[in-house]
């Protein structure tokens, strides 16, 4: 069950140890040069014998020491070496002595999903680990950075996998305290992630914090129909928001709904002003919901403050087959889509709206040699998401992700298992710790 | 004194002297007010004394020597980058017991940047480890009983107590 997990925790610290040891070596070479004759190889200086070859002989110690600027020049390599005191021989054990605000510092920089590790070294490292305090100084420490966060159910098990993109590597996190009607994931923003599902005949939805584990459903919408959801965190002002759309299947007497955590309820607002949606996922920037629809044809803008829907005739680009929206940072929205007839002619293409000239500006193409590993056969589906200008595409049954980076236009692969599960759901995540499902 | 002082001498807790630059010095407080004792009392022959060992004060000199320019006037973007990369080189140290006095030090000379980058070390050393290391390198004993070890390890698939 944890060897995913394992597995790759294991491999980024072989890395680790492999370049703590190059400054092992390069540490004992400036040293050796100055103290002691040239000793094959390096080793730590654990060993009571490579103590004494630093230990100076002389015991003059008041000589005076200039530092230069610029690295250990000879001067206070000597000295370097020779202030190595007995009490410094202790290396492993002196970090007991850790005052525990300093401890606190470290391991809220450890990367987020090695807490659950954390977690089993003690019943105090347990506690501490959950505490207030910890989560606090947690939210002090710079972001941890995108992740992608991966949803799949084995044998009714719930199951997920994060890669960090700053760290590629893939961490499980354990989702069982999820109940088994979580089925759809709906999307994560500002370190949460929202799940909903039918339990019986009811559609309920969720919000958890994956790291802290903590859950809870939300109460029930006004009119109990499977619809399309979006949540928005506001960090700030330390709430979040759950839209509910029209039916998806194209039921448009419903109203718009949307969730305040800050009211614990959900309110009734306009109902969408359009027929025969797209089935793309909807997108959401700068406190504006868009939706692609056919009639009227372009765009449908929903604006949170006024609670009120616009339309947006944004023509789509020519001999469009299909496309998502994506929101980009601020008031940045994509639309990825493949353009085209027949296969050899298809190629995908990302584009951003123009808000004042009302119209999709071409961004950028996806090389073809990514487009036929991406998709091998003409028909199948693809699957597209983004956060921070950052664009991910998948599809079936492919066992690796492909990644666009607007702003520097680079392509990269994200390779690895959790993404090859056929019924697996992906979206972009951002850990945090201070992220409150109230 | 006049404020024409270019470095002074400060001693560690091992009695051994150090040369620090003005500019360096001002990274942090302590050692800020410590200079101002020096420059404006009439006393100028004392010493003051940093509690903080030789081999870690060497390498506390050296970054505050490193980083003075750029804190002082603000640098450029690719300067941050060079600093950064010349960070990660100086984090290189061949026994942990240094990053632990570094951190000591700089927790104690309340400098910012130092803490940071030895506290982000200190985390990415803590990355590569199991919790048998981890429990051995901070003297920690496992306190869970099997009962609960087993417990912990069905609510978190991704446990390991070894």
């Amino acid at each position: 069950m944890d060897c995913n997990g394992d597995y790759v925790d294991s491999r980024s610290g072989v890395s680790n140890a492999q370049s703590m040891e190059d400054g092992v070596l390069r540490g004992d070479e400036r040293c050796f040069k100055q103290v002691s004759p040239p000793r094959v190889g390096g080793s730590r200086n654990t060993s009571p014998m490579g103590r004494a070859g630093l230990r100076n002989t002389s015991p003059s110690r008041q000589k005076v020491v200039k530092t230069k600027p610029r690295g250990l020049d000879e001067e206070t390599l000597t000295t370097f070496a020779k202030a190595v005191h007995t009490d410094i021989q202790m290396e492993d054990n002196i970090w007991a002595m850790l005052p525990e605000d300093l401890l606190y510092e470290i391991l809220a920089r450890v990367p987020p999903f090695m807490i659950f590790r954390l977690r089993s070294v003690c019943k105090r490292w347990y506690s501490l680990l959950q505490d207030s305090s910890f989560l606090k100084f947690h939210s002090r420490v710079p972001s941890h950075g995108p992740c992608l966060l991966t949803f799949w159910k084995n044998s009714q098990t719930p199951q997920c996998s994060v890669f960090s993109l700053p760290l590629k590597t893939w961490y499980r996190i354990p989702f069982t305290f999820l109940p088994q009607w979580a089925f759809w994931l709906v999307g994560s923003s500002g370190g949460l992630v929202c799940f909903s599902g039918l339990d019986g005949l009811t559609f309920k939805t969720l919000v958890c914090n994956p790291l802290t584990q903590t859950w809870r459903t939300l109460p029930s919408m006004h009119y109990n129909q499977q619809r399309q959801l979006i949540m928005v965190v506001d960090r700030p002002d330390r709430s979040f928001k759950l839209i509910a759309t029209s039916d998806i299947y194209g039921d448009k007497s419903l109203p718009t709904e949307v969730y305040d955590s800050k009211l614990d309820s959900w309110s009734i607002h306009q109902i969408m002003p359009a027929v025969n949606l797209c089935s793309s996922k909807m997108a959401y920037c700068d406190s504006r919901l868009y939706l692609e629809t056919l009639s009227p044809l372009g765009l449908m803008m929903y604006r949170i403050d006024t609670g009120h829907w616009e339309h947006i005739p944004a023509k789509f680009p020519r001999s469009l087959l299909d496309g998502y929206l994506v929101a980009g940072t601020q008031k940045r929205l994509f639309l990825v889509g493949r353009i085209g007839l027949y296969s050899t002619l298809q190629s995908m293409r990302i584009w951003e709206l123009d808000h004042g000239k009302i119209m999709w500006v071409e961004l950028s193409r996806m090389p073809p040699k990514y487009f036929r590993v991406l998709l091998r056969l003409s028909a199948e589906r693809f699957e597209c998401f983004g956060q921070d200008n950052l664009i991910c595409f998948t599809s079936w049954n492919q066992g690796k992700g492909l990644l666009f980076d607007v702003d520097k236009k680079v392509w990269s692969w994200i390779g690895g298992c959790a993404l090859q599960s056929y019924n697996s759901q992906v979206c972009f995540y951002e850990p945090r710790f201070d992220a409150s499902i109230y | 004194m006049s404020s024409s002082v270019e470095a002074i001498t400060v001693l560690s807790s091992d009695g051994d002297e150090f040369k620090i630059t003005v500019s360096a010095a001002k990274l942090s407080k302590p050692l800020n007010w410590m200079l101002e004792d020096v420059c404006f009392s009439d006393d100028c022959d004392e010493v003051p004394t940093i509690e903080v060992n030789s081999k870690t004060l060497v390498k506390v000199i050296e970054y505050c020597e490193k980083h003075a320019p750029r804190a002082n006037s603000g640098a450029s973007d690719s300067d941050a980058e060079e600093l950064k990369k010349w960070d990660i080189e100086f984090m290189k140290m061949d026994v942990k017991d240094i990053l632990f006095h570094i951190l000591m030090a700089a927790n104690y000379l309340h400098m910012e940047g130092l803490y940071d980058l030895a506290c982000q070390t200190a985390a990415d050393l803590m990355k590569g480890m199991t919790v048998s290391q981890i429990r051995k390198i901070f003297h920690i004993k496992n306190d869970f009983s099997s009962e609960e070890q087993e417990q912990l390890r069905r609510q978190h698939p991704g446990c390991s107590f070894d």
